[in-house]
């Protein structure tokens, strides 16, 4: 009997091809056939390219599918509309992000393909816009930012600003998801983010600022540890440089460096302390710190000793405290 | 707090209840459009809902019955203190939300709004006003359900287990305590991993009782206990596991310490259900169903899809609803608003600042001066101390948070110096904890510390140990965990021969201790016994009458004025009982535990008892060669003939 249903199954290119179809003509008004269609034929992809459970995918049909997804513009046409299906997306999110990690030598088709195609990246973004959508759209975003084509084209769209607001959203999960890419974007391509940093200094740090400033307890802690982290990086170094000569950035971290949360104290040392060692101190920044010599030397030899198995940390703290008496 | 205009995400509860068929997300049947009606979103303001009475307690997290003003609707609120999480941990909660707020499936527990108050982060919920099936037996059954009960009630958890397998995820934490029910008998699956506190504090009234249970790894499929790589299908053991619960009312061998469940799990058959012993009756279809899911080849378990299929669902008619669960649970037990629940809180003071600095020529940056807030973490009372260490027996059972050090491979007798290692040469003679990884397994957080030899010779990783019953010699694995003092065992080996491996386990309850015990053993601290011992302790406090006293080391220690020596005092004495196989370890001595010299008679007296246990490991494998050699003789007598 099975002759029968075999004739059901589409193949890679009708997969497509109606897949293309039926979104182009979704509407403003609910379509559920075309939604329905959509779907099935999103789950039959997706089973093409990850296997069914007990059958592995089969390369060639991989490999068809994803060429006729490059040749009908599948994967931009699918995030475009990702806010208009009316059913669960997870399977495009799937397909999206099981071609992206495909792989031939030391090519990948995909992030070739999507490098030219710097619309469907600001789609992404944007889509944290959408809660519907802006967990899915996070998913696939970071799978682009491993590659660093695609952060480049991230990191220069005019849309990279609007993480700032995202990631102040009062939506926990999205937030923090946000949050996540955006760390994505500064973290996994160092040598193009400090490029970029270096260009971008002021405009950049303007907004980081807010993130320090931000009344959400989350949002303050992981910028602050971000921060930390961009300014140890090596690759930074310029960045760093330039940060620890501004007195209002020390103010700043002077002021995170007794805040109510023992976290975000803790996060703040970590900033702190790089203003302190460094050598070639600016004169506002040494002046801050000699008025609050006393002050600085009394508080740190009481900061956290609770902490009792983070020697690194004691031995950063011990060497502030010698710093600042020598001052 | 600034609302954000893009805030408006989260959908309210439809009556999804009538949506049982569905079984597959991924395909056209769409649970965001079906399940869902559209009425007003959830709020991510704190103001927009009435905190009503408190329903559940974790370690860090309180769940509270709330009102939810815009819609009258009633919810469940967990409220988790972040400050209590560490770095990298408020990611992890940020994965396991989203996972929960990703599920969009009628039987799964759907996260409907998720903000951050102050350091709190707010997690909201339909309220399931049954309470978990754990619960309810404890309230009604504690011999366990009807059978309709059982299949009607496994049949929608098997559901939601089926949306979340292929969704790609792991459930990891099947069992009853797991499974809410709502006023209409509709069943959600709760309880993501790390996120496993919510519920497994909602309406649990009887800790003691549940104690005894929790604090074992039963509902763990063999191959999650040995470390292997696992699936989906260790889900599907651990809901044969919740249908014996539901049917006898505790999960089978509930009653042994951990390291016996482990053992016995790993080397005997699998539990089945006892028709004949059963308190109700029951049709051979859910025996066979159960034996179905608990092969211990995970290969030849069935997936949830194909689980569905088995006729003791499919005579689960669709037109059958729920409200059997009703009639025949929920009106024979208390609502869970009405039974009884535990701490009463006391608001406790925050820190001040001391010190303010002095920016005077420039302008300060503005830092809004925020209300004080106090934490669920804050307003727990009790302090963790040596002399409730010492006398568990007395202190209201609770749920301690687990620390399992895993000391793995060993032979150390041959290694030790000949004369036995002094008190002063511990260090040198004796092999050295090394700190080495944690494991996470069932929503349990072990530390699997791997033994290291002067020479440096490094030891096998757990997953080369596995637990069984015929193990090799000089190889044996000791676990040692958090415990009630009555759960403790006193390992008498009798029926399970490889005394060699002891532990006890009682269950992490919730993820504050999972962060905070990842902060215990900081790498910088590798290979010192003592310091190992001491940093890995404060996760074990079972003496501890609230959760919450396990801190990270950044947080206020409140408790001793040698933190260091308290914990390890305690973490020790539990060590040496396990090892000692005696509850009667002198606890008189334990202070003393806190000079170098009497810590290194510890460990040599652990040392040697562990020897022993070698010795008598070697000989019952010797017995077991004879034996064995005994039986092959038996099994061709040929040979023996000629």
């Amino acid at each position: 009997m099975n002759f029968l249903f075999k004739s059901k199954v589409k193949n890679p290119h009708e997969l497509v091809k109606t897949v293309r179809e039926a979104t182009l003509k979704l509407g403003p008004n609910e379509n559920k056939k075309a939604n329905e269609e959509i779907s099935k034929c999103l789950v039959s992809m997706r089973t093409i390219l990850s296997g069914d459970g007990e059958n592995e995918a089969a390369p060639d049909q991989v490999a068809q599918l994803s060429q006729e997804t490059y040749k009908y513009d599948l994967l931009p046409l699918l995030v475009a509309n990702l806010g208009r299906f009316e059913f669960e997306v997870n399977d495009a999110v799937h397909i999206f992000n099981i071609l992206l990690r495909r792989q031939i030598g030391s090519r990948w088709p995909t992030v070739e393909y999507l490098s030219t195609r710097e619309k469907t990246l600001t789609n992404l973004i944007s889509g944290y816009e959408n809660p519907d959508i802006a967990l899915n759209c996070g998913m696939i975003l970071r799978e682009c930012v491993k590659h660093e084509p695609l952060v480049r084209i991230v990191l220069y769209s005019p849309l990279f600003y609007n993480f700032f607001q995202y990631v102040e959203l009062s939506t926990f999960d999205v937030a923090s998801d946000a949050f996540a890419s955006f760390k994505d974007v500064l973290t996994r391509h160092k040598p193009l983010v400090a490029e970029f940093l270096k260009a971008n200094y002021d405009e950049f740090f303007k907004h980081y600022d807010q993130l320090l400033h931000s009344a959400n307890y989350v949002t303050k802690r992981q910028s602050l540890k971000l921060l930390g982290e961009l300014l140890l990086d090596r690759a930074n170094y310029h960045v760093m440089t330039r940060y620890i000569t501004y007195e209002d950035n020390l103010k700043l971290i002077m002021v995170l460096l007794r805040d109510k949360s023992k976290n975000i104290q803790y996060e703040a040392f970590h900033v702190f302390k790089i203003f302190v060692a460094n050598p070639n101190k600016s004169k506002p920044v040494l002046a801050i710190l000699k008025k609050n010599k006393e002050k600085l030397l009394g508080f740190l030899s009481s900061f956290q000793n609770d902490r009792k198995d983070d020697e690194q940390f004691a031995d950063e703290k011990a060497f502030l405290i010698k710093q600042i008496q020598a001052m | 707090m600034s609302r954000h205009p893009f805030s408006a995400r989260e959908r309210a509860p439809g009556d999804s209840s009538r949506f049982l068929t569905i079984t597959r997300i991924g395909s056209s049947q769409s649970a965001r459009g079906d399940s869902d009606e559209p009425t007003t979103p959830f709020s991510n303001q704190a103001t927009d809902y009435q905190l009503l009475e408190p329903v559940g307690y974790g370690s860090s997290a309180v769940v509270y019955k709330a009102l939810h003003h815009p819609n009258q609707q009633a919810v469940a609120i967990k409220i988790i203190d972040l400050d209590a999480f560490e770095r990298r941990q408020i990611d992890e909660l940020r994965r396991e939300t989203q996972v929960m707020s990703l599920s969009k499936h009628p039987n799964v527990l759907q996260v409907r709004a998720a903000f951050v108050e102050n350091s709190q982060l707010h997690l909201v919920t339909p309220y399931m006003s049954g309470g978990s099936c754990l619960d309810i037996m404890q309230a009604g059954f504690p011999k366990g359900m009807d059978e309709l009960s059982i299949a009607l009630i496994l049949k929608q958890a098997l559901q939601g287990l089926s949306y979340i397998h292929h969704t790609g995820h792991i459930h990891r934490d099947v069992k009853a305590g797991n499974l809410l029910i709502d006023h209409t008998g509709l069943v959600k699956l709760a309880d993501f991993g790390v996120s496993s506190s919510l519920t497994d504090t909602v309406g649990d009234e009887r800790q003691g009782e549940r104690l005894t249970f929790v604090g074992t790894p039963c509902w763990m499929a063999p191959e999650v206990m040995e470390q292997k790589a696992y699936d989906a299908k260790a889900d599907i053991w651990s809901f044969g596991i919740t249908a014996l619960e539901l049917a006898t009312g505790k999960a089978p061998l509930a009653k042994f310490p951990a390291l016996k469940v482990l053992m016995m799990t790993i080397a005997q058959p699998p539990p089945t259900l006892n028709l004949a012993r059963a308190s109700h009756k029951y049709s051979k279809q859910l025996k066979e169903m159960i034996d179905y899911c608990l092969h211990k080849n995970p290969a030849q378990r069935p997936s949830a899809d194909r689980l569905l299929q088995h006729p003791f669902f499919k005579s689960v008619r669709k037109s059958t609803n729920y409200s059997h669960l009703v009639t025949a649970l929920l009106k024979k037990v208390p609502t869970l608003e009405r039974r009884d629940h535990k701490p009463k809180l006391n608001p406790r003071e925050q820190f001040s600042r001391g010190v303010s600095w002095d920016f005077s020529y420039a302008n300060t940056p503005q830092v809004e001066d925020r209300k004080e807030f106090i934490s669920p973490h804050d307003l727990q009372t009790h302090v963790s101390s040596p002399e409730a260490a010492r006398d568990p027996g007395a202190a209201a059972p609770t749920t301690p948070p687990t620390l399992s050090t895993e000391l793995l491979d060993h032979d150390i007798a041959s290694e030790k110096d000949p004369d036995g290692p002094s008190a002063n040469c511990f260090r040198d003679a004796l092999p050295r904890l090394d700190t080495g990884h944690w494991i996470q397994r069932n929503g349990q957080v072990g530390y699997g510390a791997s033994m290291q030899y002067p020479s440096g010779s490094q030891s096998a990783l757990p997953s080369e140990a596995p637990l069984s019953a015929n193990f090799r010699v000089g190889r044996f694995s000791v676990s040692t965990a958090a415990a009630n003092a009555r759960q403790t065992p006193t390992d008498d080996g009798g029926a399970v021969p490889l005394s060699a491996g002891l532990a006890t386990d009682s269950r992490c309850d919730a993820l504050p201790l999972t962060t905070d015990a990842l902060n215990l053993c900081p790498p910088s601290r590798r290979g010192r016994f003592a310091v190992s011992a001491a940093t890995a302790a404060p996760a074990m406090p079972s003496s501890d009458r609230n959760p919450p006293s396990v801190r990270a080391p950044d947080v206020d220690s409140e408790a001793a004025t040698s933190p260091s020596e308290a914990p390890f005092a305690s973490g020790m004495h539990r060590l040496w009982k396990v090892l000692l196989g005696s509850d009667t370890a002198p606890t008189t001595e334990l202070p003393e535990l806190s000079t170098p010299t009497a810590q290194a008679q510890a460990i040599n007296q652990l040392a040697d008892a562990i020897a022993d246990l070698k010795a008598t490991n070697a000989q019952l494998q010797t017995e077991n060669a004879e034996l064995s050699a005994r039986l092959h003789r038996l099994a061709s007598p040929k040979d023996d003939s000629s």
